[in-house]
């Protein structure tokens, strides 16, 4: 208790000096929430495209698209266990898999359309709209008209609608390839706009229904990917494992099941990334240490003389170690604090407005990434205790040299003035 | 321009006929290849003609038939040419090609598609032949300068060695080719498509040569091989062709494609 006195007492000797200290490591405190806070909005923002517009939880496919869907291969499409249709597939695996709350059954192709002398390429995405409007996204992208529900009608990005210069109520024509590779061209209604916020979907997407798109296709009962959701996407790896499971039950080995994390290497970059941004975060706490560990030499040098006079009237050498190891962990304390306060205000601030990075969105929607025009930072409780605590034991554990130099000074040398 | 139609890949629209007889029986070393060239262009020209044909489409052990009707006209400086799917699944898809732009008629479509220049190296149907195969067969003589390099047997036949260069300015789809020309007959028994920097991108090899009026023979089956696409390959045969068709008045414009 003496100890936590005399290191509080030693702080205020030099208000200024501890001030510049504190405020180094607000400062990085601050960054470090601001960044984590950054990284994990625009991570789960992302995700949660990726989730629900490409990969669901889990996404089944025959091994031999997932090998070559760059090209939308149509004749590798799911054709249900023993060739029995993918309806029937669906439905059981709905039965048998407890976990599985519901199923996306899609087929994606390309498609393309004449405009002037240019051409205008897309993807075309027939899906269950009874499903997408029960569970899926598209109906709350709905900026303008209603959802597809039968025929030739579809949804269009309205990137897409721009480009085409068409709106709702207009008749557009699509070129594409039928599974058998014949080129056809047919007429569809536009009935909605869907603006989903990243470039990418909302430039290159249109959606129909599956019914339709399998009768074009010549795909009867035929899908080209299950987009398989559980109760938690956090659990995909659980629910894979049951996929498989199921899938070598049945001797469907054609087919693959992957997690929405392993599905895409992009993902799997941003994931890699978290744990390389730890490493940055204990980097930024560093640079902030630096100056606590400085102060703390300096203090430790102009107080040589009385750290000799503490020890000559008895203190131990572990004391002297603890008192100035004591105003380094009270300078990591406050400035994490501060920074805890100030970075959780900011965080809190942009978690509520959003951070507005139209242009980097547009950059990375060129290489097909999904991306929101805007990050909403996310705001946790646990991002502020994790950075607290990342401040404070970094600043502690960098005192210990300076701490443990002051304890290892000789009093009779350090009465006379003489560093170690 | 020199449009007339030579019968190698225009047999897709196709095809082609002939009018009089080509100079034939002349076999001779010291012809140019642009000489050799200009004998297959006029070996392979027609002037009308109703070609009923199929396309058989090989890829990675699938096989896919298309059946067509193709009507074509030429009166030597423009050719024309309608080609009409008619096997069930392509049932009513129409090819149209006026001069040197095409055009598509789908039935489930509205509007009529002209083919853009984007889209001119797409595969045509599937198959291993582009648009712009299509479109360029009829050019040769114009977008590539020919050296005649020398005499092989193909087959069992004789045929010059015409090696072709993209011509200055000219940007055609393939910046080399090389024919194999029948010394005889006038009609391209190989030809090897190359890229810029030498790779080979496809392959064409006439696999059937009937004589269809006296002293003129035309290429009825061909397979075309895309180098680019893994185990692909289509075959070209014409079932049957009636030359000097008469075909009915607006047959081959775009009201009657609409």
């Amino acid at each position: 208790m003496q100890l936590l006195k005399i290191a509080w007492r030693n702080l205020k000797r030099n208000k200024v000096r501890t001030s510049i200290a504190v405020f180094a490591i607000t400062t990085v405190v601050v960054i470090v929430i601001f960044s984590r806070g950054l990284i994990v909005g625009f991570t789960e923002s992302s995700f949660s495209l990726y989730i629900n517009n490409m990969y669901g939880h889990v996404r089944i496919t025959t091994e031999e698209y997932d090998l070559r869907e760059p090209l939308l291969p149509l004749d590798y499409a799911i054709r249900g266990l023993d060739e029995g249709g993918a309806s029937e597939m669906a439905e059981t695996l709905k039965q048998e898999i407890d976990d599985i709350q519901y199923i996306l059954p899609r087929i994606r192709f390309g498609a393309m359309s004449s405009l002037n002398d240019d051409v205008v390429r897309m993807m075309g995405v027939g899906t269950d709209m009874a499903a997408e409007a029960h569970h899926g996204t598209l109906p709350d992208d709905l900026i303008e008209g209603r959802m597809p529900e039968e025929g030739n009608e579809i949804l269009l990005g309205s990137i897409l609608a721009e480009k085409l210069e068409k709106g709702v109520g207009e008749r557009v024509t699509f070129m594409y390839s039928d599974a058998y590779q014949s080129m056809r061209g047919r007429t569809f209604e536009i009935v909605g706009l869907r603006e989903s916020g990243s470039a990418d979907l909302d430039e290159h997407y249109f959606y129909l229904p599956l019914k339709t798109a399998q009768d074009m296709l010549w795909m009867d009962d035929e899908v080209t990917e299950m987009l398989v959701f559980g109760s938690d996407a956090q659990k995909a790896d659980t629910l894979q494992a049951e996929l498989d499971a199921f899938l070598n039950e049945h001797g469907a080995e054609a087919f693959t099941a992957v997690t929405w994390s392993n599905a895409d290497p992009f993902v799997q970059v941003y994931n890699e990334m978290d744990e390389i941004m730890f490493l940055v975060y204990v980097l930024f706490i560093l640079m902030g240490t630096v100056v606590v560990v400085s102060t703390l030499s300096m203090i430790v040098r102009e107080r040589t003389a009385e750290i000799g006079m503490m020890g000559a009237l008895g203190m131990r050498s572990r004391d002297i170690m603890n008192v100035f190891l004591l105003e380094g962990v009270f300078i990591g304390i406050i400035g994490s604090l501060l920074g805890v306060i100030l970075g959780g205000a900011i965080t809190f601030y942009y978690s509520l407005t959003g951070l507005r990075v139209e242009a980097f969105a547009e950059i990375t929607g060129a290489f097909d990434m999904l991306m929101e025009p805007v990050f909403y930072i996310a705001f946790t409780f646990e991002n502020l205790v994790v950075s607290f605590f990342l401040g404070a034991a970094v600043v502690a554990l960098a005192c210990l040299y300076p701490a443990y130099k002051a304890s290892k000074l000789k009093p009779v040398d350090a009465l006379q003035g003489r560093d170690m | 321009m020199n449009t007339r139609i030579r019968m190698s890949v225009k047999t897709l629209l196709l095809c082609i006929g002939f009018s009089a007889a080509a100079s034939l029986g002349v076999f001779s070393q010291d012809l140019t290849g642009g000489e050799i060239m200009q004998k297959v262009d006029d070996n392979q020209f027609i002037a009308s003609a109703r070609i009923e044909s199929e396309m058989i489409i090989l890829d990675r052990g699938r096989e896919i038939r298309k059946e067509m009707i193709t009507y074509v006209e030429s009166d030597g400086d423009d050719t024309n040419a309608l080609a009409e799917f008619v096997n069930p699944r392509d049932r009513g898809t129409k090819y149209l090609l006026l001069g040197d732009e095409m055009w598509m008629y789908f039935p489930d479509a509205e509007d009529l598609v002209r083919i853009s220049d984007h889209m001119l190296r797409d595969s045509m149907m599937g198959s291993d032949f582009s648009y712009q195969d299509v479109l360029e067969s009829e050019q040769l003589t114009e977008l590539y300068d020919f050296e005649q390099v020398g005499m092989e047997t193909v087959d069992g036949r004789e045929a010059y060695v015409v090696e072709a260069s993209a011509s200055e300015g000219k940007e055609p789809a393939y910046r080399y080719r090389t024919f194999w020309i029948d010394a005889e007959r006038f009609v391209i028994l190989r030809e090897e498509m190359y890229a810029r920097g030498g790779r080979l991108l496809k392959v064409m090899k006439t696999e059937r040569v009937e004589e269809i009026k006296e002293g003129r023979w035309m290429p009825l089956e061909m397979v075309m091989e895309d180098k680019l696409r893994e185990g692909s390959e289509t075959r070209y045969k014409i079932t049957s062709i009636e030359l000097d068709y008469d075909i009915p008045e607006g047959t081959l414009t775009l009201e009657a494609l609409q």
